[in-house]
């Protein structure tokens, strides 16, 4: 059953006009608590109604205020939004964080995609390196020295032989001895 | 691209987006802004100045906000603030300023129709986070509750708690409950 504090509520939140306030506390026989409880809010909201015009300002002065709000955000240097936030039609909403992990996710993948792109590439420059060096061989441009194509070698068989044959030369640098008074480095 | 020897660099993308959609809501929130402040700082250049600083400090922010819905609250928290901070500066400052919200009101001594508004002032501006604007939308700007809700983010049973909160604190003002004494006579 709706009562009269039913009624009541609904006009201050806004759902019924004054005139049917009113018209209740009128048609109904209320008790007075009730009654002066009614005057009460009634009074209440004219006096609210009444400080709106004052305590707001007029168009021309808000418009004025606000010119100046935005000058003064215009020069602030650029702030950067939540990562968190979504746009839409310039609209801000906040996503959830779970939105973010996959959002992450997807360019992580995207990521691994062009990696996955670029490893043909490069399997198709060793597939040409091989059959370059299939080529020299097979058109005997390597020198004698140079026959072994080992990989596990760490020189290449000539660069091994020209260290031998400067091994055996007497041009080789003599030891070196520390100055006087130094101990001599160790290896 | 340069010009006076000045050079801009522009925001781009979301930032852009991002003060543009700021300017939006501190435009289609000003009076909510002012009225919230004015009962604290009372005069309208001061008014005009602590919306200003407040719209300010929460632009500079943005990037602490979690939700953007709540936009509104938020930045109504900041300007009440601010205008606290400055009825503080300007009591501290000059002697003056004896009607500050910060004072205690003499409940007893109710005539003309300026002291009730003065009175009403008082309590709006002595009313706690998040029930002054309510209050403002909803007779202010007469919004309805679902209106309100949309505005300030809220859920509508949320707008409601903070309703009735809010005037069950203004029918503590003297002249209310003397009607309600009348009345009862």
């Amino acid at each position: 059953m709706i009562g009269w504090e039913d009624i009541l509520n609904e006009f201050l939140e806004g759902g019924l006009v004054r005139a049917d306030a009113e018209a209740l506390r009128w048609k109904i026989q209320l008790p007075t608590e009730a009654r002066a409880a009614m005057d009460r809010d009634l009074q209440l909201v004219d006096d609210l109604g009444a400080m709106g015009g004052v305590m707001n300002p007029s168009a021309a002065t808000a418009g004025a205020a606000i010119g100046r709000i935005f000058d003064v955000l215009a020069r602030e240097s650029a702030i950067e939004a939540p990562a968190h936030w979504r746009w839409e039609a310039g609209v801000p909403t906040a996503g959830r964080m779970d939105d973010v992990v996959a959002k992450e996710d997807a360019e992580l993948a995207g990521q691994l995609a062009d990696i996955g792109k670029s490893m043909p590439i490069a399997a198709g420059a060793l597939d040409r390196l091989v059959q370059r060096i299939r080529d020299i061989e097979l058109s005997g441009e390597l020198d004698p020295g140079q026959e072994d194509c080992d990989a596990m070698r760490i020189f290449p068989a000539g660069q091994e032989l020209k260290f031998d044959a400067l091994a055996a030369s007497k041009d080789v640098l003599p030891p070196q001895t520390p100055p006087a008074g130094e101990e001599p480095r160790k290896p | 691209m340069c010009g006076g020897g000045r050079f801009f660099v522009e925001p781009m993308g979301t930032q852009v987006e991002l003060r543009q959609w700021f300017e939006r809501v501190v435009r289609n929130n000003y009076r909510l802004l002012y009225s919230v402040a004015f009962p604290i700082v009372r005069q309208p250049a001061a008014c005009e100045d602590a919306v200003q600083e407040g719209c300010l400090r929460a632009y500079r922010n943005l990037g602490k906000l979690d939700d953007p819905a709540a936009v509104v609250s938020w930045l109504v928290r900041i300007v009440r603030n601010v205008a606290l901070d400055e009825a503080r500066r300007r009591k501290i400052a000059t002697a003056e300023l004896v009607d500050s919200p910060m004072e205690p009101v003499d409940r007893t001594a109710v005539g003309p129709e300026s002291d009730m508004r003065q009175l009403l002032m008082d309590e709006i501006a002595t009313l706690s986070d998040g029930l002054a604007e309510v209050i403002v939308l909803r007779f202010f700007e007469g919004l309805e509750i679902e209106q309100i809700g949309k505005r300030l983010g809220l859920t509508s049973n949320a707008v409601r708690v903070r309703l009735h909160r809010g005037l069950e604190h203004l029918r503590r003002l003297p002249r209310i409950a003397n009607l309600s004494e009348v009345s009862e006579s």
